[in-house]
């Protein structure tokens, strides 16, 4: 014969009234309670430490609850503000710090001396050595013409200097 | 059985429980043991063990309950662990059966509902209650445990299906297909018997 659902249903519960001893609740919150008080006394040394320590950080450096939101937007607000001045002059750090060196006496008397170019030597291999192109107008500011150079150029031939004294003036 | 206890009561249970009042949590557990008692007492059909896990699980309740915010109430976070922990001590149990259900309740024959049940218009008027209440367990121990699970909190406990599918973490329709299921696995090992 099948068991319908109503009759398993039915089956089913009476398993309600299947109930522990009487007095069994009440045995059982006292257990449970002694456990408790076990369990404290079973705690680790490294446990009761740390809750003594939190205990102790809570009593003597206590910080508001609003205190870690506060430093937190103080920081995004400074993040903020330097990124939108950058972001409204940009290169501006570069260019200032360009024209504080320009404005120096002392930076700008110690300018480097404009480099004439490698000096074609016999020997050395000129095609490895960098070439530098350097204008007419800088050159000619940078190495204002001697006295004297006018009348009588002057070459260097075979790193020997040519001399336009006579071979044999005794 | 189905009645829901009121949340707010339990709300600040717990409340006194968080800010370190140890007699809250034991109002907790007087309110909350038989309930529990009996979901566990019949998915592991054993006392000892069903003593054990209780305070197994309320034990963990007390441990974790600083975390608990307050999300779904007390009722069901309390149940999810009683189910959970019960479940996993199956798992490792195994198929080890304590069979320990001859604890009926002295006091049973004067309850209404169960006169109810056992009434001459009942087909079970007749039989042996004693045999009947092997069978059942025998036959709800041949459930899987989630299907244990779900039959223990609607058909014996009376929670409903809502309730159910919250506890467990799965859909209402989750709760009724395993309910389905496991009804018809009761019926079909309940033949014999009937």
């Amino acid at each position: 014969m099948p068991v319908d659902d109503q009759t398993l249903s039915k089956l089913l519960r009476l398993k309600r009234f299947e109930q522990p001893p009487a007095g069994y609740y009440e045995d059982f919150l006292r257990e449970f309670q002694a456990r408790q008080r076990v369990e404290l006394l079973r705690r680790p040394l490294w446990r009761i430490l740390l809750d003594r320590w939190t205990a102790f950080r809570e009593e003597y450096f206590t910080l508001p609850h609003f205190a870690y939101a506060t430093a937190s937007a103080a920081v995004l607000c400074v993040a903020g503000a330097l990124t939108f001045n950058m972001l409204q002059h940009p290169g501006s750090g570069v260019r200032s710090s360009a024209q504080a060196l320009a404005g120096n006496p002392m930076i700008a008397a110690a300018q480097p001396v404009a480099y004439a170019g490698p000096a074609a030597r016999p020997g050395i291999n000129n095609a490895l050595t960098p070439q530098i192109r350097i204008p007419d107008a800088l050159m000619e500011s940078s190495f204002p013409p001697a006295a004297g150079d006018e009348q009588h150029p002057r070459y260097i031939l075979d790193t020997r200097p040519a001399s336009y004294e006579p071979p044999f003036s005794f | 059985m189905t009645d829901e206890p009121a949340p707010n009561e339990d709300a600040r249970l717990v409340a006194r429980t968080q800010a370190g009042d140890p007699a809250a949590f034991d109002a907790l557990v007087v309110k909350y043991s038989p309930r529990l008692y009996g979901l566990v007492y019949n998915m592991t059909s054993n006392h000892e063990d069903t003593n054990d896990l209780l305070q197994d699980i309320f034990a963990k309740a007390y441990r974790s309950i600083a975390g608990f915010r307050g999300n779904s109430a007390f009722y069901t976070w309390v149940h999810s662990i009683a189910v959970n922990m019960t479940i996993n001590f199956l798992k490792k149990r195994g198929r080890r059966v304590q069979m320990s259900l001859d604890d009926m309740d002295a006091g049973v024959g004067n309850d209404k509902e169960f006169i109810e049940l056992t009434s001459s218009t009942n087909p079970v008027r007749e039989a042996d209650l004693a045999e009947l209440q092997i069978r059942l367990n025998e036959a709800m121990m041949k459930l899987s445990y989630d299907h244990r699970a779900v039959v223990t909190m609607f058909d014996i406990q009376g929670m409903p299906h809502a309730e159910i599918a919250k506890i467990l973490g799965v859909s209402e329709g989750t709760v009724r297909s395993r309910l389905f299921y496991a009804h018809r696995q009761l019926q079909s090992y309940l033949e014999e018997f009937h």
